[in-house]
């Protein structure tokens, strides 16, 4: 699969968190096909574009990002979702992983480790 | 006679066996707290069966025939997975006890006696007895045939999987869940260490995971699956079959046998070896035309002299195949052993075989036979894996052999600086599991070699005791190293050269590596302290008659080795106090309505340069009346005296020369050693103690200890062009002071005024300086300006007039004969890197100095007085 | 010969002012040159404790030899003092001397303890006699320092002053026999 058509969908409720990621994923050749800024909005939005990756924070508002998922996993049994997640959530992202994500990244985002996940996601 | 056929290796398998005891001793007291832990109880029948099969090789009977009937009562349990019961685990403490006696029996006589089967058949009727009281109600069981193996009925592979996280890995618990989510796609998880219920627990985790997979899945798939999961940078996986005669197809054509094959990927190179190498062979490194393997071999057991094996294959290695950089043994070792083959020869493998006749096909064998038969070597080649492999199998008659590549190490990696030495360490550690195969991987263990230093320690041998006394001179030795490679800086700044430059940069590195290395293998958790307690408490409360329940906290905390030893004592000590003293007899709880059952509470944690260590109760508490009565009786004080005294200055009186506070001396406490000792002890090792109690409802012991007695960071400060620094940890705060706005004196007396509060000025100059001039108190002698360090002493704040600051730094502390210390006023000395000294004061005595000058016969009044004062002149 | 013979009978002898006085080489590390600039005064330390040097990084107490043995103040110093470095129960210090002279062999039977009338303190108080090496030279006498004398427990000042002067006054009497000897 190359590189530059992998589609990926940020949701997350902070812009600047969006720019941060979108710059990374744009500067390394990736396609950032949309932003959604909450858990319904990530849904809507991930059944119009059908990205291959969605990134996905937790902590949003309307919809937090683990209902999110499990609606998404619902659509998509095989949809890759990586989450978001601050520092200290392990048990939230332990439970992300069990309803059906398949890599978490941690805020503060380092781009090599975003990069490496979404490589390894898409791969 | 049996075992002394095997003498050489009695110091191994008393090492290795009281460390099991240790561990045994532990789990005992864990399981007492938590009976029905099914992972204690398996760990304490693991140890046992250890015990039993080292035993049974050493030929020690009497140790299987307890070791059996133990290990047969925790089978029990295992089975069952029932509670156990406290009079089982009375028993088996005994039984535990008896080992060790056993033990020192034989360690002392030389030989396993009728003396110590007389006791081990006793024990192991009373075991035997409460193993039928607890069979006879059910139907009897079947042990031993219930391995998961016979349970399973295809024979498939099992694979031992060591996966591991890069060091700076986020969240590694959720990588370990991903990772056995991997697992469970492509086969039966059996097993995983840490479990996971733990992978919560990031301190656990981070070591890695090991887990034990049922998969027909190849390995490259099961290894692909994995390093998909981020943050994984090293898997190792090995194949064992359910049954033995079954060999795997696709390796008959090869001489291999029973061979695996593992290729680990990410490995870095060590250092020492990298620069080994010439600047083409780097070169064609990088290109790839070249490639680094480290290799760990092992002949099977019936190969004839492998030392002959590996140097021929040595040699022939560097003729045809490529360059040996570096090998344990090295060549000029196997050449030695080679001329003086170890005796016994046949000894050896009448050992292997009793072990597989004992440990039902559990292979486990001496370390030291084990290495005579492996070899391991770090091989630059033009080729790969496969190569080296095929000229294995022609080469020698191989068992197993592990191939991994190496990259080139870059410099800022930790992880690099592994060795050969190290590798073997670590090997030791894993022997003690009875495992088919040890495979090493050096970065596999937890954080390697402190790590399995500090693990080492955990038996309790003379043997330590030796290696405090290199460590303590190594430690020495580093301090030279920091100071000579301080000055070399200096001599750098005078003389700029970029050569030189570069190489001192490098030693600066170095430098600094070993000195935290040393530092770091110095640094011990505290439960090697704390750890005694539970069984102590336990013997103790039993003769007093007293239900205690102790606490521990922060075992965790790290304290430096050499304190351990004086700490035990002190908190023995302590411990015994509050168990005698403190806390009442049963009757009287209840009477007072508390719980009967007492509580000690051990708590340790870190603090800057200081480790403080709580040691409360919730007893009685301590009567100042009670206190008072005995130190006026004991003429201590004076009644004048005692009435200008607070209640808490009282109960320090505990602290006094020939204090006791037992109504009745029993036989615990009260051995003549009093509080005073014990606060003299910690004040000689730089700590204090602190008191509070609050009667009916407790005493509180506070010990501060500095967590290392060798590196400080400390304050340089300059009086009349004499430098001297002060432990940064001493230290409040540092105020910038006008005299004549600020200081105000009463009496004899300089004070100034921090937040509210009256502190105290202790010119330096006059402790320091001059010998003569004992009045430089007066106001004459503070500078105009002046700073003030602000310090803690007794609860208590002073200040210290310094001149000026000159920085601050790592000093090494370098001890001053106590002859010419005589006023204890300075706890070191330590040496710049210009060459120039300076003390270390000790900031407790100096203000212990200025108040008996002062006239301030008891510390406490000064608190009251001088605020008095402050009132009187308006401030 | 046996050598461990020789060094056991083997003394680095000094001077100080106008003294001659003998050290057995066991306890001697090191003669070194002593930079009084270098001296780093230890606070609260006794009076005859000049102060600490760094030797190589280690920090070694150096003893004003004639305060100790109280040979006044006023004697003043010499221009290049030596000290030398002796170790004793494992703790190092540095005696500071006017000069060192060399390194003599006195035999045990030359050695004698100062006569009973003079024998006030000090039990191991003892006086060597160097052979002279051959006929011009005559046989000279010396004030031995023993262990016991130097790292006296300094806890017992009064009685350690009295010693000092004590051993003073047997050490000039103990010339005074040698003159009377010679």
């Amino acid at each position: 699969m190359s590189r530059k058509a992998t589609s990926i969908l940020i949701v997350d409720d902070a812009l600047f968190m969006r720019t941060v990621l979108k710059d990374i994923l744009n500067k390394n050749g990736y396609n950032v096909v949309g932003e959604a800024t909450n858990g319904i909005e990530a849904i809507e939005k991930y059944q119009e574009l059908n990205p291959d990756i969605t990134t996905m924070d937790i902590t949003m508002p309307e919809l937090d990002g683990i209902e999110a998922l499990k609606k998404i996993i619902e659509i998509n049994n095989n949809a890759r979702i990586i989450m978001c997640s601050a520092m200290g959530q392990q048990g939230i992202v332990m439970e992300a992983i069990k309803s059906g994500a398949c890599d978490f990244i941690v805020k503060p985002f380092q781009p090599d480790r975003v990069l490496k996940a979404i490589e390894k996601a898409s791969s | 006679m049996r075992s002394n056929n095997n003498e050489e290796y009695w110091d191994l398998f008393f090492d290795e066996v009281n460390s099991h005891l240790e561990s045994l001793t532990q789990q005992m007291q864990a399981l007492e707290l938590n009976p029905g832990n099914l992972s204690i109880i398996r760990e304490i029948f693991r140890l046992v069966h250890t015990i039993k099969g080292m035993a049974a090789t050493i030929g020690f009977n009497s140790v299987v025939k307890l070791c059996h009937k133990m290990e047969e009562l925790f089978d029990f349990y295992r089975q069952n997975s029932q509670p156990v019961s406290q009079e089982i685990i009375n028993c088996q403490v005994q039984a535990t006890d008896g080992l060790f006696k056993i033990l020192e029996y034989i360690l002392a006589n030389g030989e396993d006696s009728s003396v110590c089967l007389t006791l081990a058949e006793s024990m192991s009727n009373s075991l035997e007895k409460e193993l039928n009281n607890l069979q006879n109600p059910q139907t009897t069981k079947e042990y031993k045939n219930k391995s998961p193996e016979n349970t399973q009925s295809k024979p498939e592979k099992r694979i031992q999987i060591k996966v591991k996280f890069a060091q700076d890995c986020q969240m590694p618990g959720v990588r370990a869940f991903l990772a056995t989510q991997v697992l469970e796609k492509t086969g039966l998880l059996l097993q995983s260490n840490p479990p996971k219920d733990q992978f919560l627990d990031n301190n656990i985790v981070s070591n890695g995971l090991t887990a034990v997979l049922s998969s027909d899945k190849s390995l490259n798939q099961i290894k692909e699956g994995l390093f998909r999961i981020c943050d994984v940078i090293d898997v190792e996986l090995e194949e064992n079959f359910s049954s033995p005669e079954q060999t795997p197809p696709e390796i008959v054509e090869n001489k291999i046998i029973n061979s695996e094959v593992k290729e680990i990927y990410q490995k870095k190179c060590p250092d020492y070896i990298a620069e080994k190498l010439t600047p083409d062979q780097k070169e064609n490194l990088i290109k790839d035309e070249l490639k680094i393997f480290y290799i760990d071999l092992s002949l099977i057991e019936e190969a004839e002299s492998p030392e002959q094996q590996f140097s021929n294959l040595f040699n022939n290695i560097n003729d045809y195949l490529g360059q040996i950089l570096d090998s344990e043994p090295s060549l000029s070792v196997l050449k030695i052993r080679q001329n003086s083959p170890p005796s016994q020869e046949s000894a050896k493998t009448n050992i292997n075989k009793r072990i597989n006749e004992i440990l039902d096909n559990e292979i486990t064998e001496f370390n030291a036979h084990k290495q005579r038969y492996r070899f391991q070597f770090i091989l630059v080649i033009k080729g790969d894996y496969q190569n080296i492999l095929d000229f294995l199998s022609d080469a020698c008659e191989l068992h197993k052999v592990e191939v991994k590549e190496m990259e080139l190490a870059d410099e800022t990696n930790n992880a690099s600086t592994t060795n050969f030495t190290q590798i073997n360490n670590s090997a030791k550690n894993q022997e003690n599991e009875p495992v088919n195969n040890i495979t090493l991987n050096s970065n596999n263990q937890p954080t390697g070699e402190v790590a399995n230093i500090v693990k080492q320690n955990d038996i309790k041998t003379s043997f330590v005791r030796v290696n405090l006394a290199s460590l303590d001179s190594l430690m020495n030795s580093v301090g030279e190293l920091v100071i000579n490679h301080n000055r070399l800086k200096l001599i750098l700044d005078e003389t700029p050269n970029a050569q030189l430059r570069s190489i001192i940069q490098y030693l600066n590195q170095v430098t600094t590596k070993i000195q935290q290395l040393v530092m770091g293998v110095r640094m011990v958790p505290i439960n090697q302290v704390f750890n005694r307690f539970p069984r102590f408490i336990r013997d103790i409360s039993r003769e007093l008659k007293k239900d205690i329940n102790l606490v521990l906290e922060g075992e965790e905390t790290e304290i430096d080795r050499l304190m351990i030893d004086e700490l035990n004592d002190i908190l023995i000590h302590l411990v015994r106090n509050a168990m005698d003293h403190g806390l009442e007899t049963m009757n009287e709880r209840m009477r007072k309505g508390k719980s009967q059952q007492g509580q000690i509470k051990m708590q340790a944690h870190a603090q800057g340069n200081h480790v403080f260590i709580t040691i409360s109760d919730d007893g009685r508490g301590i009567d100042p009346e009670i206190v008072k009565k005995k130190a006026l009786a004991k003429g201590l004080i004076t009644e004048e005296e005692a009435s200008l005294l607070s209640n808490k200055e009282i109960i320090n009186l505990i602290f006094s020369s020939g204090f006791s506070t037992a109504e009745t001396v029993s036989n615990l406490s009260g051995r003549g050693v009093g509080m005073d000792v014990v606060k003299s002890k910690i004040n000689s090792l730089g700590g204090q103690i602190t008191l509070q109690s609050v009667i009916g409802e407790g005493t509180s012991l506070k010990l501060s200890i500095p967590s290392t007695i060798s590196i400080i960071q400390a304050l340089i400060i300059n009086i009349q062009d004499g430098l001297y620094t002060i432990p940064l940890s001493e230290i409040r705060e540092i105020i910038s002071v006008e005299k004549k706005k600020q200081i105000y004196s009463i009496g004899n007396c300089n004070l100034l005024n921090v937040a509210g509060q009256s502190v105290p000025l202790i010119n330096l100059r006059k402790y320091l300086c001059t010998d003569e001039g004992l009045n430089v108190n007066d106001l004459d002698y503070i500078p105009d300006n002046c700073l003030v360090i602000t310090i803690n002493s007794d609860d208590k704040v002073y200040g210290l007039i310094v001149e000026s600051l000159i920085g601050q730094q790592e000093v090494v502390i370098k001890p001053i004969s106590q002859k010419a210390n005589l006023k204890g006023l300075v706890n070191g000395a330590t040496v710049f890197g210009d060459g120039r000294v300076a003390m270390i004061l000790n900031t407790d005595q100096i203000v212990r100095f200025y108040l008996n000058n002062e006239d301030f016969k008891h510390f406490g009044d000064l608190d009251n007085d001088i605020d008095d004062l402050s009132v009187l002149s308006g401030i | 010969m046996g050598d461990i013979l020789i060094t056991s009978n083997q003394y680095i002898i000094f001077t100080l002012a106008n003294e001659t006085m003998g050290i057995p080489i066991s306890y001697v590390r090191e003669v070194i040159n002593l930079n009084t600039h270098n001296l780093y005064r230890i606070p609260g330390s006794p009076n005859y404790f000049h102060g600490v040097i760094n030797l190589r990084g280690q920090v070694i107490p150096i003893i004003d030899t004639k305060r100790k043995f109280n040979f006044g103040l006023n004697l003043g110093s010499v221009e290049n003092p030596k000290a030398i470095i002796i170790e004793c129960d494992k703790e190092q210090f540095g005696l500071v001397v006017d000069d060192v002279e060399e390194v003599a062999q006195i035999e045990e039977s030359s050695i004698e303890s100062a006569p009973g009338n003079l024998s006030i303190s000090h039990k191991d108080r003892k006086i060597g006699r160097i052979s002279g090496k051959d006929k011009e030279i005559k046989d000279r006498f010396v004030f031995l320092l023993s262990k016991e004398f130097l790292l006296d427990n300094p806890d017992r000042k009064n009685s350690l002053m009295d010693k000092v002067l004590n051993e003073v006054s047997i050490s000039n009497k103990v010339r005074e026999k040698g003159e009377l000897i010679k």
